[in-house]
């Protein structure tokens, strides 16, 4: 094809392109003046290099080099934007297809990907695209116009990403972008993957990648270091702790060895053990660094890609006699990008090539002192069509040399397939993900990068994650709600997408009116958004409002987490004492709709779902999880068993609201608070740190109280008598915030409510932290263990007479409950003075105007 | 940012820190360790967790002041910050009921046991512990030990306190007597641990030996960690740190674990000015 035929309409202004121009070359510092340092080698484009080079673009109407980039990135578009000297245009253009640009513009293998394709290569020498990428992103970060990408409205997602590589940074920063909370965790103690521990310095300078980490940050992302996915935690633990998705890009970081005697002599290292202790821990500064790295006079480096030039460059840069790069196959079979071989070639590198370690030989005190080595000839082409290295019988030699590093590949780390259910792997350790969109074999697990490809390219790694978070995105917004979109978004229109907090009264009007309830105004009065009624719900502040209609998939999830961090076989009880139609309730309901005909993940599914017990709805659920079955019994909590369970309390002198029933707008029933009588920590904001400083103590008891009960209705009651667990455990899904109390007691300081009054109440200082908290759980444990006592003295006597009294309990309103219990008492003699109208008397109501809304708070009374 | 909780001197040059890391308190089981790294300077070190309090968040560390490493992290005091932790890493310690559990540590290798051997204990093993130390002064967590174990015996290198000798002595003597244990389990230097596979092999006693190769990463990464144990290569980051006692390439180990001898002598001048 003509070139000129290709070309675009061209503003006449312009110049004509000038392809025959020659290619400018970037600058680079001499080779035995960088090989000394660590500083970067080539120096990048001057502004009217980048202008000439731009020029000699085509402006193709359909350009090659796009298809020969793995991301498609729009390179005619920045390209044009260099020639018209509007540089801020360019990095825009280029940053809307790009995450990395000056990391891609200086680590890309263009020579076989953008620049190989571009048709003035085929006269003349290719655009030089990839300095001119890294030319822009530079110039954006040298004139500080790097501008925070804007991050979309939140949409209360959560997704974590494990691993900082390039996959994981690009899905980070989509998806902030798209409104998602998102947390990646690095086990490392820096956050970049092979960015920075792998390609060294002189090759890519760390601050770079510290920029866009700094980046990301700006635009909320939080990233954990230190903290190894599968040891520090699970991904099903992330699931537990209510992340909606998970992006797994932890690359292929596990050295392959040689597998030849003497591997194990000291002076042989892996390129990974060798370029971290060199990059992560900068060994090359030792001894102000404190990490050594051993660099003798004669180097050899096992291997052709890029980690191998990247370690001779590096062991080069120590000083030493030699470094030779030992290959076994040609130099032009050679994976590493032509750029750096040539590079690694003026630096002083010597090549030796078709040649294969066969042995490392001591020196007698444990180091290694010499390689024996073979010859090697190119034979019949191998599976990956590169001609099949055989040995030369006979040709073996000894080369002398005092440090060996072996950089002949990487695979994935098991650690994480190890440790996920349903995390499927390629027999070479690779996971298992489609293509388009990272979905791995897990739901709601998404993967990319070299973790799927194996060893790759940083290019390849960033346009996975870009497609996995686009995915991520879909599976987030549409799929996973589809259910409860299609049922609510028409009458809800994204009303339910705003946290609870913040709706207004308004909306919530408007909710109720869409729903058709009759006079929404007086409902609202009636304070009934506090229907959930929980007693321990009471001291979460993001309880405050919940509404009738929340989406039930967020609950299905919770169960599903409860379920599948259940010991396999354990039987254990969910036990919600939500109402209503909100909650686990809700949950399993929507789980057994689903049992008829809507489609389910496939590795689970509701088996059977039966009713165990009237009075308080339990069910008894068999589901088939990722092969393995497992029973849970869910006690849902009606309400009337909620008017029983806050008579008790009230009886038992349990803090707690009372409550009475009230048709919801579904035609459930449903208990309402109606006077304020427990202890509620609505609104951190109204109430002052100094307030849980203060009351701490009262606040611990109360709490344990409530969870006594709540555990003691949980797990030691109903028709099937007693639970059996492997420990001490109750399971109550409930909310996110109790979602996970599941602990044992002795635990229990781990649950969120107790997080929530740690960092309310304790001092900053770590030390007197400790301390205080220690005392917290001190005092949780005796409320607990006084209040756990009290329910069971009591607790056979009021279950026999609440049985007996069953009709009555069923129909009641509050008034008829109270009779049956006014019988109650009478049979069993109880002192009708309840504790908590004593505790009454030492606590005054505190009404917290200041915020304009009805938050009650109880404080303790000073004695006079 | 971690902080210490509390430091003491446990014996001449060993210390007890009480380090902030919720997560790994909270996760951590006996026979696991972590990776920390003081400050920006500093080497990545692993030290097994002694014990955690979930509840205050905070794991127990003890360590003997060795190289450059250790020197620095023992300066550090009471409300002082460790830059990075990383962990629970490796493999816990496979605690089940064997029967009997002789426990054999050497040195501070009695913090790492004490979890151990009281998980052991709570399994209904009998728990008899050979605890030894080059001399009196050198002796630590007594108490700690004596409460889950039903017997102990101490050695010591010159004679200070208990028997005059070595573990392995103590064990041979037990051993020859006709006693055979389900299991033993040996934490201490490399030595010591190799001195008691030798002395349990005869007998085929299943033999748990906790290693402590140099590592970087301890993710299984850079594959500094790799020993030889039953003529393959292990990472003992991530397949280990313990492994079958009568498998283990010791020579190897010790010759890998003196790597970098020289250079801690050249670290330690570069410090004083
Ligand atoms: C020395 C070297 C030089 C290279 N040079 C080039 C080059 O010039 N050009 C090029 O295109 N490509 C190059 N590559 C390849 C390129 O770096 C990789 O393909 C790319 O980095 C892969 O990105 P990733 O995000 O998939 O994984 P990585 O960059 O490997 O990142 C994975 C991250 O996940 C973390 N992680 C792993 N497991 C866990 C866990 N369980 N929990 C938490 N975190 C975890 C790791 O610590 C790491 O930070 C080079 C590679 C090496 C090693
Ligand atoms: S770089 Fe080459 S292939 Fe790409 S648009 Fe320009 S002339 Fe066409
Ligand atoms: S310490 Fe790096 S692989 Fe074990």
């Amino acid at each position: 094809m003509n070139p000129s035929e290709n070309a675009v309409e061209r503003n006449p202004e312009r110049r004509k392109p000038q392809p025959a121009r020659p290619r400018q070359v970037m600058p680079e510092r001499p080779p035995l003046e960088r090989n000394r340092d660590f500083a970067e080698v080539a120096t990048g484009f001057t502004a009217e290099m980048a202008i000439a080079e731009s020029e000699r673009c085509l402006q193709c109407k359909k350009p090659l080099c796009v298809q020969g980039c793995p991301v498609g990135i729009d390179i005619p578009a920045f390209l044009r934007f260099i020639a018209d000297g509007d540089f801020a245009g360019s990095i825009n253009r280029l940053k809307e297809d790009t995450n990395l640009p000056a990391i891609c513009g200086r680590v890309c293998p263009q020579e076989t990907q953008c620049e190989e394709k571009c048709i003035v290569g085929k006269r003349n020498q290719p655009i030089a695209i990839g300095a001119l990428e890294r030319f822009v992103a530079d110039w954006e970060r040298e004139n500080g116009a790097v501008k925070t990408p804007v991050v979309g409205a939140p949409t209360g997602k959560r997704v974590a990403v494990v691993g900082s590589g390039p996959a994981g940074l690009t899905t980070a920063g989509e998806l902030a972008r798209r409104g998602h909370a998102v947390t990646v965790f690095e086990a490392l103690h820096e956050p970049g993957g092979v960015l920075v521990y792998g390609i060294p310095e002189f090759r890519l300078p760390k601050e770079i990648v510290r920029r866009e980490v700094d980046g990301l940050r700006a635009m909320g992302v939080e990233i954990r270091l230190n903290t190894i996915v599968g040891r520090s935690l699970t991904i099903d633990d992330m699931f537990a702790q209510g992340f909606d998705a998970v992006f797994v890009g932890s690359g292929a970081g596990l050295p392959h060895f040689l597998g030849i005697p003497g591997e194990n002599l000291n002076g042989v290292y892996s390129a990974n053990e060798f370029l971290t202790r060199m990059n992560l821990m900068k060994a090359f500064r030792f001894p102000d660094y404190h990490t050594p790295v051993h660099v003798g006079k004669k180097i050899a480096v096992f291997g052709g890609g890029n980690t191998a030039m990247d370690a001779a460059r590096t062991a080069l840069r120590m000083g030493p006699e030699s470094v030779k790069l030992i290959y076994r196959r040609s130099e032009a079979e050679m994976p590493a990008r032509a750029e750096e071989i040539h590079h690694g070639r003026d630096e002083g590198v010597e090549f030796v090539t078709l040649t294969a370690p066969v042995e490392f030989l001591d020196d007698g005190k444990g180091w290694v002192a010499g390689v024996k080595i073979i010859k090697m000839e190119l034979g019949e082409p191998d599976a990956s069509g590169r001609r099949r290295p055989v040995p030369i019988e006979g040709s073996e030699e000894i080369i002398e040399i005092d440090t060996a590093v072996i950089a002949i590949g990487n695979s994935p780390n098991q650690l994480i397939p190890q440790t996920t259910k349903g995390l499927e792997t390629t027999r070479h350790g690779t996971l298992i993900a489609n293509e388009a969109t990272g979905e791995t074999t897990k739901t709601g697990v998404f993967a990319g990068g070299d973790v799927v490809t194996g060893a790759a390219t940083v290019i390849q790694a960033m346009g996975a994650g870009k497609a996995a978070a686009a995915a991520i995105d879909d599976f987030l917004m549409k799929r996973a709600n589809a259910e409860e979109l299609r049922q609510y978004r028409e009458k809800l229109s994204g009303f339910f997408l705003v946290d609870s907090p913040r709706r207004t009264p308004e909306e919530r009007l408007a909710l109720l009116r869409s729903l058709g309830v009759p006079e929404p105004e007086s409902f609202l009065a009636k304070r009934l958004p506090q229907w959930d009624a929980r007693v321990d719900e009471l001291l979460d502040p993001s309880s405050l409002d919940m509404m009738p209609v929340h989406v039930s998939h967020a609950q299905a999830r919770y169960v599903r987490g409860a379920i599948q961090s259940l010991p396999e076989d354990v039987k254990a009880r969910i036990f919600s004492a939500k109402l209503g139609p909100t909650g686990v309730g809700e949950a399993i309901r929507s789980l057994y709709l689903r049992e008829k005909g809507i489609s389910l993940p496939e590795d689970f599914a509701v088996a059977s779902v039966t009713l165990l017990d009237d009075l308080r709805q339990s069910v008894r659920v068999v589901v088939q999880d990722g092969g393995r079955s497992l029973t849970v019994d869910v006690v849902r909590m009606n309400a009337d068993a909620e008017i029983v369970y806050s008579a008790v309390a009230e009886e038992l002198g349990i803090a707690h609201c009372r409550a009475e029933i009230v048709p919801t707008p579904k035609g459930d029933k449903a208990a309402v608070s109606v006077v304020p009588s427990g202890v509620r920590l609505s609104d951190e904001g109204a109430l002052s740190d100094e307030y849980f400083r203060e009351q701490w103590p009262f606040l611990v008891d109360k709490v344990a109280e409530q969870e006594a009960l709540a555990d003691f209705l949980g797990t030691e009651t109903g028709p099937d008598s007693y639970t059996i667990t492997t420990e001490p455990v109750s399971v109550v899904a409930d909310n996110p915030l109790e979602m996970f109390h599941y602990l044992p007691v002795s635990n229990r300081a781990n649950e969120p409510v107790f997080k929530f009054l740690f960092a309310k109440a304790l001092p900053d200082a770590p030390v007197a932290r400790a301390k205080t908290a220690r005392d917290f759980v001190v005092r949780y444990e005796t409320a607990y263990g006084a209040a756990a006592a009290r329910i069971k003295e009591h607790w056979n006597g009021i279950e026999a007479a609440l049985a007996t009294r069953k009709d009555a309990v069923e129909s009641c309103s509050g008034v008829e409950l109270k009779e049956a219990l006014g019988i109650l008492k009478d049979t069993f003699r109880w002192n009708p003075v309840s504790r908590l109208t004593r505790m009454y008397e030492t606590c005054i109501p505190v009404q917290w105007s200041a915020i304009g809304k009805d938050v009650w708070v109880w404080r303790r009374q000073k004695q006079a | 940012m971690h902080t210490i909780m509390d430091k003491r001197l446990l014996a001449p040059n060993v210390y007890r820190l009480e380090v902030g890391a919720q997560l790994i308190a909270e996760r951590r089981k006996p026979g696991q360790f972590i990776i920390l790294r003081v400050n920006e300077e500093s080497e990545r070190i692993p030290l097994t967790i002694v014990e955690s309090d979930p509840v205050a968040g905070t794991i127990v560390l003890v360590f003997q002041v060795m190289g450059e490493g250790t020197r620095l992290l023992a300066s550090l005091e009471m409300g002082d910050e460790i830059r990075d932790v990383v962990g629970p890493l490796g493999h816990p310690t496979e605690i089940s009921h064997y029967g009997t559990v002789v426990c054999v540590a050497g040195g501070i290798g009695v913090a790492p046991m004490f979890p151990i051997a009281k998980g052991m204990a709570d399994m209904a093993n009998t728990v008899i512990s050979i605890v030894g130390a080059r001399t009196r002064d050198l002796l630590i967590l007594q108490e700690e030990i004596q409460s889950v174990s039903s017997e102990v015996l101490i050695t010591t290198d010159d004679g200070t306190f208990g028997r005059h000798g070595f573990v392995t002595d103590a064990l041979k003597e037990r051993l020859e007597s006709g006693f055979t244990p389900d299991a033993v389990v040996a934490i201490g230097p490399l030595p010591m641990m190799r001195a008691v596979a030798e002395t349990t092999r005869p007998y085929g006693i299943k033999t748990i030996v906790s290693l402590n190769p140099i590592m970087v990463d301890g993710t299984g990464m850079c594959g500094g960690c790799r020993v030889s144990v039953g003529g393959q290569m292990k990472f003992a980051c991530v397949d280990g740190p313990e492994f079958d006692g009568h498998q283990v390439n010791y020579a190897e180990l010790a010759n890998r674990q003196r790597m970098y001898r020289d250079k801690e002598a050249c670290k330690i001048r570069s410090l004083i000015p």
